[in-house]
């Protein structure tokens, strides 16, 4: 068992640090599943086995190809396939209770097959015959020559302050389920409601199904000091699409402040003046602004913070549901120009408690105490 | 039926086994990757449900109906919709036309007697999932098919969690009125009895955690060259001409044209394979002229490009080349 576990937990860790959603029950699944003699019939089966029980989507997938190349296909690479004939399943495995003759060197050098057979008998903790196991470390030596160095494969990972997978999830909490469009659903207390009322009953009450009538309008600054945050930007707007308002997003970009358009395009092309974007699709929706709101230029500009709060302003004649989130940590808008704009607008670090505390206010909740546009 | 742990799904498209009642048994064309083919068996074996995603048109609903071919188990398919609850799939309460019964044996007893009130159960249809969860109740395995997962609302898998995790529900409605696959038992005795789950989603929007862990998930790869004729072979009874050949060619040189908005997939390819076929029976079109043809110019390519930029872009490729 201690073997197993040397095998497969390297790559079970791996794959949870990656925020893949792995738990202990899945760990031991499948260990279980091994041990009740599925994929054990190469080496290929086995990594399959693994992919289907551990991976839970194709990026997740790419991360373990990484992870069991890594860990496990060193060891498995000693394993020629020769010996996977005197694979047993578990019901055999006690009439085969190995001869306790621990080999030394010497007798690795008689055969290949022979050496195979007496490392397997060697494992005392592991009752089945587990085809490929780790040897000890002695034996690995004969067999060194034989391998091929490894090229080594970097993978690069984004390592953003909050994983895709989390934002998505925080953004689902922004529903505004309503009671809208076709009546269709019986409304049975509404029904009963009305027989009480006329002691008769001639027609049901029906209802509307609820629906998501959550809108979220999204304003994002683009170049200048925003440009090494791109991968954060684009991550967080993949994961608000697949946070589940589809098709009720629309996307605006700026740069350093809307004053007086806003772009349809990242590359700040094809402007739409602000107030006709705001009367069309800000009226009563959500809307949150990503901007690093001068925190990443490190200095204190008044004209950027007078413009800001003008643009405010405007937007609070549209609505009140709206929240700034900055890429930059909070402790570096001290001194630059997002600690004052962070006074007049709700502002929040990119992460797991400052995107909650965001979506929070775009439901609804109320500002922070000290935040306003008071004059 | 004592073979049931036994029963594997082998993906030559034969049913070697006995048939379960109702069992599904449209023989299905299905060609499926050897790892799949594991994938299957090991979900089959633990009795997890199996989550299929991949390009559009590349057979995750198709899966289901052969394995259940080929298993001889009956098939319960579930066709979400954007509207869809989690109670659907499980059962259907008609309130309405038992508040109408009984009003209309109220009004009628006022000429005789009281004619007696008909029972609850009689109003409650059970959807697929909870008809196949009453076929565990009598020992019946079955497929369920819960197809495009993704586009009910968010709150959808995460309402399904409890029911697929024990695979029990009660109806409401109904006093006394519930079902239980596992019948008290655990999970592994009863395990060959318990309906398999396989769903499928399109990834427009992300599943839950919890849902995701219950899950064994597959991603469905394109075909290659080789899986690609043994599909056109399964699906054209007749044997292979050329024509088959060159079109499997030309099409893998479609594929690897351009960045495609929405590229041309294994259903689309089949539509295409079908109306050439027809063209070749009517001397329209022979391998030689299909060969030949510039790949931009390929006869009914409205079969395979679906989008107006990848039209506009193939016919600027074609522009350029004259």
């Amino acid at each position: 068992m201690a073997k197993l576990d040397s095998l497969l937990f390297p790559v079970f860790d791996a794959l949870r640090r990656q925020g893949v959603p792995l738990g202990v029950s899945d760990y031991l699944l499948a260990v279980e599943t091994i041990r009740s003699g599925l994929g054990l019939e190469d080496a290929a089966r086995f990594k399959e086995l693994c992919r289907l029980l551990w991976t839970k989507s194709k990026e997740d997938q790419e991360l373990f190809e990484i992870a069991f190349a890594e860990l496990i296909e060193p060891q498995l690479q000693i394993v020629s396939t020769s010996e996977l004939v005197t694979a047993t399943p578990i019901n055999t495995s006690p009439s085969e209770t190995p001869p306790s003759t621990i080999s030394s060197e010497s007798t690795l050098k008689n055969s290949e097959f022979q050496s195979q057979s007496q490392s397997e008998s060697k494992t005392e903790t592991l009752d089945e015959q587990v085809p490929f196991r780790p040897k000890p470390s002695r034996q690995l030596f004969s067999f060194k020559l034989d391998r091929v160095e490894q090229p080594r494969h970097y993978y690069f990972t984004m390592r953003l302050p909050i994983s895709q997978r989390e934002m998505a999830g925080i953004w689902r909490h922004l529903r505004r389920p309503q009671r809208t469009g076709v009546l269709e659903d019986l409304d049975v207390e509404g029904t009963i409601d009305s027989i009480c009322r006329t002691g008769t009953f001639i027609r049901p009450r029906l209802q509307a199904r609820r629906r998501n009538q959550a809108k979220l309008v999204v304003l994002i600054d683009q170049q200048g000091s925003m440009a090494p945050f791109a991968p954060l930007v684009n991550a967080v707007i993949e994961s608000i699409e697949r946070g589940g308002l589809l098709g009720k997003v629309s996307l605006y970009y700026f740069h350093d402040c809307p004053e007086g358009f806003l772009y349809e395009r990242p590359s700040l092309t094809s402007p739409l003046p602000l107030e006709v974007v705001l009367n069309s699709q800000a009226k009563n929706n959500s809307v949150v602004i990503i901007s690093d709101a001068g925190a990443a230029c490190g200095y204190y500009d008044g004209t950027r913070l007078a413009d800001t709060k003008a643009f405010i302003k405007t937007l609070g004649t549209y609505t009140y549901l709206y929240a700034w989130l900055n890429p930059m940590p909070s402790n570096r808008w001290l001194a630059t120009t997002a600690g004052d704009i962070a006074t007049i607008v709700p502002m929040f670090y990119l992460d797991k408690e400052g995107l909650n505390d965001a979506v929070n206010i775009l439901r609804g909740h109320p500002f922070p105490p000290e935040v306003g546009t008071y004059e | 039926m004592a073979d049931l742990a036994k029963r594997q799904y082998r993906g030559d498209g034969k049913c070697p086994y006995e048939l379960l009642p109702e069992a599904w048994t449209e023989p299905e064309p299905y060609r499926a990757a050897k790892s799949l083919i594991e994938a299957v068996n090991v979900a089959l074996y633990l009795r997890r449900p199996l989550l299929l995603e991949g390009e559009p048109g590349c057979g995750k609903t198709r899966l289901a109906y052969a394995v259940a071919y080929e298993l001889g188990y009956p098939l319960h398919a579930c066709y979400i919709r954007s509207t869809s609850r989690a109670q659907d799939l499980l059962y259907d309460y008609d309130a309405l036309s038992r508040l109408y019964d009984i009003q209309e044996r109220s009004s009628g007893s006022t000429q005789g007697k009281a004619l007696p009130t008909l029972p609850r159960k009689n109003y409650m249809t059970l959807g697929e999932l909870g008809k196949a969860i009453e076929q565990s109740q009598n020992d019946i395995p079955s497929i369920v098919l819960i197809d495009e997962i993704d586009k009910a609302d968010i709150d959808f898998p995460n309402d399904l969690l409890l029911e697929l995790d024990r695979l029990q529900f009660n109806v409401k409605e109904v006093p006394g009125c519930s079902f239980d696959a596992l019948k008290g038992k655990k999970r592994e005795e009863r395990r060959n009895l318990l309906p398999l789950i396989i769903i499928t989603s399109n990834r427009e929007k992300e599943l839950p955690k919890p849902f995701l862990r219950r899950c064994l998930f597959y991603y469905i790869e394109f075909p290659d060259q080789a899986i690609l004729k043994e599909i056109v072979k399964s699906h054209f009874q007749a044997e292979i001409t050329p024509l088959f050949e060159t079109a499997i060619k030309r099409f893998w040189e479609l594929r690897s044209l351009r960045n495609w908005r929405k590229i041309p997939g294994t259903s689309e390819f089949l539509d295409w394979v079908t109306i050439l076929e027809r063209d070749e029976r009517a001397k329209k079109i022979s391998d030689k002229a299909l060969a030949t043809k510039p790949i931009t110019n390929l006869p009914h390519l409205e079969t395979l490009v679906k989008t107006q930029p990848d039209r506009d872009a193939l016919a600027k490729l074609r522009k350029q080349d004259g």
